[in-house]
């Protein structure tokens, strides 16, 4: 469990992280989304004690990560997977996260399995490391101390669509067993893959938080109808917000029921009715991402 | 042995898991049936003991390329001086001293980039993320790479010195017998582990001011250099400038008689001046900065 709450970071006059509140629950992956520059990194180096919050309180397990005993035996972080020593071999870099989790040698060989690294990678200095593979040895040293904690700032970065699967599987089987999963991203479809919560950060703020189902319902739900304007005012009379679509249908905070039922009533034909779903949330994002007028956030959604 | 522990938070699912026979009987101490915010087990697991901190960071003093070849440097150019020292004096034979002192001579400017080194360069390969969230008492940290550094100077002081006894007895005995004396003597064995805690120490403070080794290394053996010719600047500078002056400071402990009084005091102003004072700056900075 992850509770933030009004948490804050200034940097002088600029606020990276502007008092955001959510829960990551146990059981449960949690996605934390953004375009580059959100704010997302500087909020996790405050859970875990990296970086001091100006106002507000992250705490993990019901406490500030600091007061943890051992932390790396309740909470497994990778905050960056290309900060590994280059020249350590990527057992090497296990061997010292297990002894300073109070671990052995074979806890680094069930580490080293369970992220898909065989032994002879293992024996291979970090610095010969694709980007793939470092990903792979980071989450390795955030599993070995057996955490009830997952914090992982965009773990599936430089992974192959077969390794997201497989980190998804990870992460789906560890938030299973009861462990808290919360990572980043700033690819929405990666994050729709994994997550079954969602937070979704925009300059600091957070803009949209919930489960992804109910996110995905606030995208409403679009109808297409060889009388869209009849369709149209019948909806709004019954108190739904309908915008027209360039795309030639309507979007309605209306339920598919809700449509049929009226449409029913109004003796309207109606030739397509489903949930917007990711498309609204999608639309969401690009709207936070096209507001911020960034490079950086541009090509994240290029990406 | 294998138990079953169950999770926080689980829905009604266990799993098994690895526990130490340790960590087992501290669960079942823990006081049953009070209520916490926080799930049990974060108190059946003890906190991070220095011993373990102290482990790993020896480790890394050696575990990549560059501090393996540094400690491998070291010996292999303390070698080489003490076989020009042998070579030098193959006539007469040479005494435990002369090959001491050959070998402080590359030592003094090596061994501190070992503390360099150790101090800093968790910057520069960016691992302070993953070490200040193993333990995130970073002075804790800090006081376990200094000790680390200071423990493998000692090492290497050590294997120096049995090097230079095997020097010794080979010299003696090749210049034709005269008494294999192997012992240092207290007042040089003290002074040799003072210079090269010194030393050591000297490098971590560098190391932790600037937290980036070469600034470090470079500003390590630009002071010594430079210093000297601040110290002339003015009169009062140039008479007390034993006091101020480390490398003049350190002279004294290079023999084997005992310093006097002033001349330890000397030490200590020179090595308050130069090593505290960054050491304090610098574990102040790294208890203060983001790490990113």
């Amino acid at each position: 469990m992850i509770q933030i709450e009004n948490l804050t970071r200034r940097y002088g006059g600029f606020t990276a992280v502007d008092d955001i509140t959510f829960t990551a629950r146990p059981g449960r992956v949690t996605g934390f989304l953004g375009p580059n520059g959100a704010g997302k990194s500087t909020a996790m180096r405050m859970m875990v004690g990296l970086t001091t919050p100006s106002s507000g309180t992250a705490l993990v397990l019901g406490r500030p990560y600091r007061a943890l005993p051992t932390p790396t035996r309740h909470v497994g972080a990778m905050l960056d997977a290309t900060a590994q020593h280059a020249g350590r071999t990527g057992r090497e870099t296990l061997n010292l996260a297990a002894v300073m989790a109070g671990r052995g040698r074979r806890d680094v060989d069930a580490a080293l399995e369970r992220v898909g690294l065989t032994s002879r990678e293992a024996e291979r200095r970090v610095g010969n490391y694709s980007l793939g593979m470092r990903q792979r040895l980071g989450l390795a040293g955030a599993l070995i101390g057996d955490p009830q904690v997952l914090v992982l700032d965009e773990p599936a970065n430089g992974l192959d669509p077969a390794g997201i699967r497989w980190m998804r599987g990870l992460l789906r089987d560890f938030a299973a067993e009861g462990g808290t999963v919360l990572l980043s991203s700033h690819l929405l479809h990666e994050v729709e893959q994994i997550a079954q919560d969602l937070v979704m950060i925009g300059r600091g703020r957070i803009v949209a938080q919930g489960t992804k189902e109910e996110l995905l319902q606030a995208g409403g739900t679009l109808v297409r109808s060889p009388d869209l304007a009849g369709l149209g005012t019948a909806l709004e009379r019954d108190g739904h917000e309908v915008t027209l679509r360039a795309e030639g249908d309507l979007r309605t905070t209306a339920t598919a029921e809700e449509v049929a039922r009226l449409a029913l009533a109004a003796q309207l034909l109606v030739t397509e009715l489903r949930t917007a779903g990711g498309s609204g949330l999608e639309e969401m994002f690009l709207q936070l991402t096209a507001a911020d007028a960034r490079e950086t956030g541009a090509e994240g959604v290029a990406a | 042995m294998s138990t079953t522990t169950p999770r926080a938070g689980t829905t009604g699912t266990t799993r098994p898991t690895r526990t130490t026979l340790e960590e087992s009987a501290m669960t079942t101490t823990a006081r049953p049936g009070t209520e916490t915010a926080y799930p049990p087990q974060i108190d059946a697991v003890g906190a991070l003991p220095f011993s373990r901190l102290l482990r790993t960071e020896l480790r890394k003093l050696i575990d990549t390329r560059a501090g393996r070849w540094l400690v491998v440097a070291i010996l292999v150019i303390t070698a080489l001086s003490m076989g020009v020292t042998l070579w030098l004096n193959r006539e007469t034979g040479t005494g435990m001293l002369g090959l001491m002192l050959a070998a402080n001579i590359p030592q003094a400017l090596l061994i501190p980039i070992l503390g360099v080194m150790t101090a800093a360069n968790e910057w520069g390969q960016r691992t302070a993320l993953i070490t200040f969230t193993q333990e995130p008492r970073r002075l804790r940290v800090m006081a376990a790479k200094t000790l680390a550094a200071v423990l493998l100077g000692l090492g290497v002081l050590l294997v120096t010195t049995l090097l230079a006894a095997a020097a010794h007895t080979v010299s003696v005995s090749a210049a034709g017998g005269g008494e294999v004396d192997a012992w240092l003597g207290w007042p040089l064995t003290v002074n040799l582990l003072v210079l090269q805690t010194i030393g050591v120490l000297m490098g971590v403070a560098f190391g932790a001011l600037f937290l980036n080794v070469p600034v470090g290394i470079v500003a390590y053996f630009l002071v010594p250099m430079l210093s000297p010719l601040l110290f002339l600047t003015t009169a009062w500078l140039r008479e007390n400038s034993a006091w101020l002056d480390m490398s003049v400071a350190q002279g004294a402990l290079l023999g084997d008689e005992w310093a006097t009084g002033e001349q330890w005091a000397q030490v200590g102003t020179t090595s308050a001046l130069w090593i505290l004072l960054p050491l304090a700056v610098g574990f102040w900075r790294v208890a203060r900065r983001e790490v990113k």
